[in-house]
């Protein structure tokens, strides 16, 4: 058993990167990039896009939205009382609080949401966006119907996959913000700084 | 046609989903390249260790309901030995470091 005068000392307290977590927000491992950890910044970036879009491919690029607030019925919270706007839409679709952390991959959601015309599209979906289309729109009742009854769940293991690459993101965040959870004692000088902290 | 087997064909979008979580959550947790994959396989295999025990206790429960009780016990003692195993060897190496 070692005593404590052989103890090694303690590392120096980690420096927070507030700039490299915002940009791997944005865009999963920029942060990370601008740190110089560039290999792992490409990890990042490649996974979990791959897994979001993959995610979204499997639900025939039909999972990630926003429903519109207005025509859904009231939402009551404990505490909270009654939710309007993007609260209420979370609240009706609870995806979207994962999903929102894959960054700038998710924003369309949001435009559609403030953009949404409804009743002027196709098969009575609503207007499409300029620009997006019905990229990330929020789907009519027919077309969710017809994408739950026509498949092999794919569709729902679509989602949670979107879900799941957001969810990761936080992590990735974490790491662009205070650095890998355990400090390696020997990190090769290409692997970038250990402390977290742009050098 | 058994349940498993019917919706078979979304079983083999798992290892997407298995591979990036290793990568990711190990690249969060170092920095070191050899650090990460070791972790990554580790995980994955267990991970993928713990699926793969799901879905056959899942698959034998459902093709023979009656042997449930057969199959919590097997079940209890895999857990038991696998828990023995652990804690003889992490002792050993904890040993071994003195």
């Amino acid at each position: 058993m070692s005593s404590p005068a052989s103890a090694p000392p303690s590392p120096p307290p980690r420096r927070l990167d507030p700039l490299a977590a915002v940009l791997s927000y944005l865009l999963p491992g920029l942060g990370q990039v601008l740190q110089g950890r560039v290999g792992k910044g490409v990890l990042f970036f490649v996974c979990l896009y791959g897994l979001f879009f993959y995610g979204m491919w499997m639900g025939q690029m039909k999972n990630v939205w926003l429903p519109d607030a207005a025509r859904l019925p009231d939402a009551e919270v404990p505490i909270v009382g009654k939710l309007n706007g993007v609260p209420k839409a979370v609240y009706y679709r609870m995806q979207f609080l994962g999903q929102f952390w894959i960054g700038v991959a998710a924003w369309p959601a949001l435009v559609q949401y403030a953009s949404y015309e409804p009743g002027e599209g196709e098969d009575g979906r609503a207007k499409p966006t300029a620009g997006l289309g019905y990229y990330m729109q929020a789907p009519s009742e027919a077309e969710l119907n017809a994408l739950q009854r026509g498949g092999n769940k794919t569709w729902d293991l679509g989602w949670v996959y979107t879900v799941i690459a957001g969810v990761l993101n936080v992590l990735v965040i974490y790491d662009a913000l205070a650095g890998p959870a355990v400090r390696d004692d020997h990190a090769e000088p290409g692997d970038g700084p250990t402390t977290g902290g742009r050098s | 046609m058994t349940p498993l087997f019917a919706t078979a064909g979304i079983y083999w979008h798992l290892p997407v989903l298995l591979v990036t979580f290793s990568l990711v959550y190990s690249a969060t947790r170092h920095d070191r390249w050899d650090r990460i994959l070791h972790e990554a396989l580790g995980w994955g295999l267990r991970v993928g260790g713990f699926l793969l025990v799901v879905g056959v206790a899942l698959y034998v429960a459902s093709s023979y309901p009656d042997y449930w009780p057969y199959l919590i016990g097997a079940g209890l003692l895999l857990a038991a030995a696998y828990t023995a195993a652990t804690t003889v060897l992490a002792r050993r190496r904890a040993a071994s470091h003195r």
